[in-house]
């Protein structure tokens, strides 16, 4: 499928905001703090609390540091665009995400950039001046960027959902009652790197504990909730019978609903998650349609009453839309019990 | 998968359960190594006795279609396969004596009386 131009104007704005001008500020600052190598103590400053400078590094750490983290966030930010909008498909979770990347970017590089500049000519680091102001500023600073950076993009959304198809109620003699029940998981690809993550981080979680330093146990902390987390967002039961609609992970927890009496509409539609909803996940698009975006593709869209959708992606989802809209039809003609 | 009873019928709710099964099996909806949902959720979905959900998927077990294991509950085997081959022979059957004005009973009979 072909970009239209639209989205080939909006994908080389958010080239240029989301990633060029970061990747030339992110240079910019590198540059600037390798000049200032000489002026600056051998170990300077690298992180404030609120009564003065507590952490200290080398100096060189510091522009490498911002190399690193700099052109690995515009990398991450251009990755996920690129192979997110592959189809030729745009929405505003996109613009939000190049405006996020700029914002981001500024607060990082701008930050740095000036608790480094501060420690020229000082002979020790922990002479560093305090910089809460400075901090605020460069708040602002990324804020205000992220908001140009907003609207210098164009809005632009593909109908990503005009595909959505009402379906033909599943024949239902009168008294007859059905249940569809379907799991649905996230694609494989996905689990791969989200399995690899939390056991890289369970391993750093050993090798800080044998470290000795006491960091561990909030490690310990992050790598539970991760994984619990994991375990209840990977994989959902999605059913509908007379009562609605209910997905729900296995644990029973998180568990998201659409009574029946609340079904106005039902259709199939085909997802694409980068663009409508912003990533994978349990989300929430920008037009307010809440989603369970397990992949790409075909899924199940209940709208509410109050005209709010409710996506989950789940094969066969015809048969599900096929039978909620025959329940939903029932229920609407039957006095309610 | 979808499960559908009536209760205004004269087959019985767990043989409705069973057939809904082999539906699904032959519609390609099921895989071997699919679960089926627990007889508990079945139950309280189709507003029908645990047991009578139980006894569909004794049933099943019988046939050899799913395999029960503690814990794991009812889990689809490999003998599904051959139900999804048929699929789309038995739809055009169906949409044949359809067009033909045959009576689903009376192909049912036509066709276990050729298979004997």
């Amino acid at each position: 499928m072909t970009a239209s131009a639209d989205v080939r104007t909006a994908r080389h704005r958010f080239l240029l905001v989301g990633c060029a001008l970061p990747a030339a500020f992110t240079v910019i600052a590198v540059v600037l703090m390798l000049s200032w190598l000489p002026e600056v103590p051998a170990t300077v400053a690298t992180h404030w609390n609120g009564s003065g400078p507590d952490g200290f590094g080398p100096a060189w750490t510091v522009p490498l540091g911002t190399a690193v983290v700099g052109l690995g966030l515009v990398a991450l930010f251009a990755a996920i665009m690129l192979t997110g909008t592959r189809g030729g498909q745009w929405g505003p979770m996109l613009r939000l995400l190049g405006a996020l990347s700029i914002g981001t970017n500024v607060l990082i590089v701008v930050g740095i950039t000036w608790s480094f500049g501060m420690q020229r000519g000082l002979a020790d680091a922990h002479d560093a001046p305090d910089i809460g102001l400075q901090f605020m500023v460069c708040a602002v600073l990324a804020l205000a960027t992220g908001f140009v950076g907003w609207l210098v993009q164009p809005n632009v959304t593909t109908d990503g959902r005009t595909p959505a198809r009402t379906v033909e109620p599943l024949h239902l003699a009168a008294g007859e009652r059905a249940v569809w029940v379907r799991t649905t998981a996230m694609n494989r690809t996905g689990v791969i790197v989200i399995v690899v993550s939390i056991l890289a981080l369970a391993i750093g979680t050993v090798v800080v504990a044998a470290s000795g330093s006491t960091a561990w146990w909030v490690m310990l902390g992050v790598t539970v909730l991760l994984a619990l987390l994991a375990l209840t967002t990977l994989v959902f039961r999605v059913r509908v019978d007379d009562r609605g609609l209910v997905v729900r992970s296995p644990l029973g927890i998180p568990r998201f609903q659409v009574p029946i009496d609340d079904v106005e509409a039902v259709a199939v539609t085909s997802v694409q998650p980068t663009a409508e909803f912003g990533g994978w996940g349990i989300r929430l698009a920008p037009d307010g349609t809440f989603g369970i975006v397990l992949r790409a593709g075909e899924a199940l869209q209940v709208t509410r009453r109050n005209g709010r959708r409710f996506v989950v992606t789940v094969d066969d989802a015809a048969t599900a839309a096929a039978l909620l809209e025959a329940l939903s039809a029932r229920a609407r003609l039957e006095p309610p019990r | 998968m979808l499960i559908r009873v009536d209760p205004a019928s004269d087959t019985p709710i767990f043989a409705q359960i069973a057939a809904s099964v082999h539906a699904d099996a032959a519609a390609g909806r099921l895989r071997a190594g699919d679960r089926l949902p627990s007889a508990r959720d079945v139950a309280s979905s189709l507003g029908v006795n645990l047991h009578t959900v139980l006894r569909a998927y004794q049933l099943l077990r019988d046939e050899g279609l799913v395999d029960m294991r503690r814990g794991r509950g009812a889990v689809v085997t490999e003998a599904v396969e051959p139900l999804a081959q048929l699929h789309h022979d038995i739809t055009a059957l169906v949409a044949r004596a359809r067009t033909l004005g045959l009576a689903a009973d009376t192909l049912a009979a036509l066709v276990k009386e050729t298979y004997r």
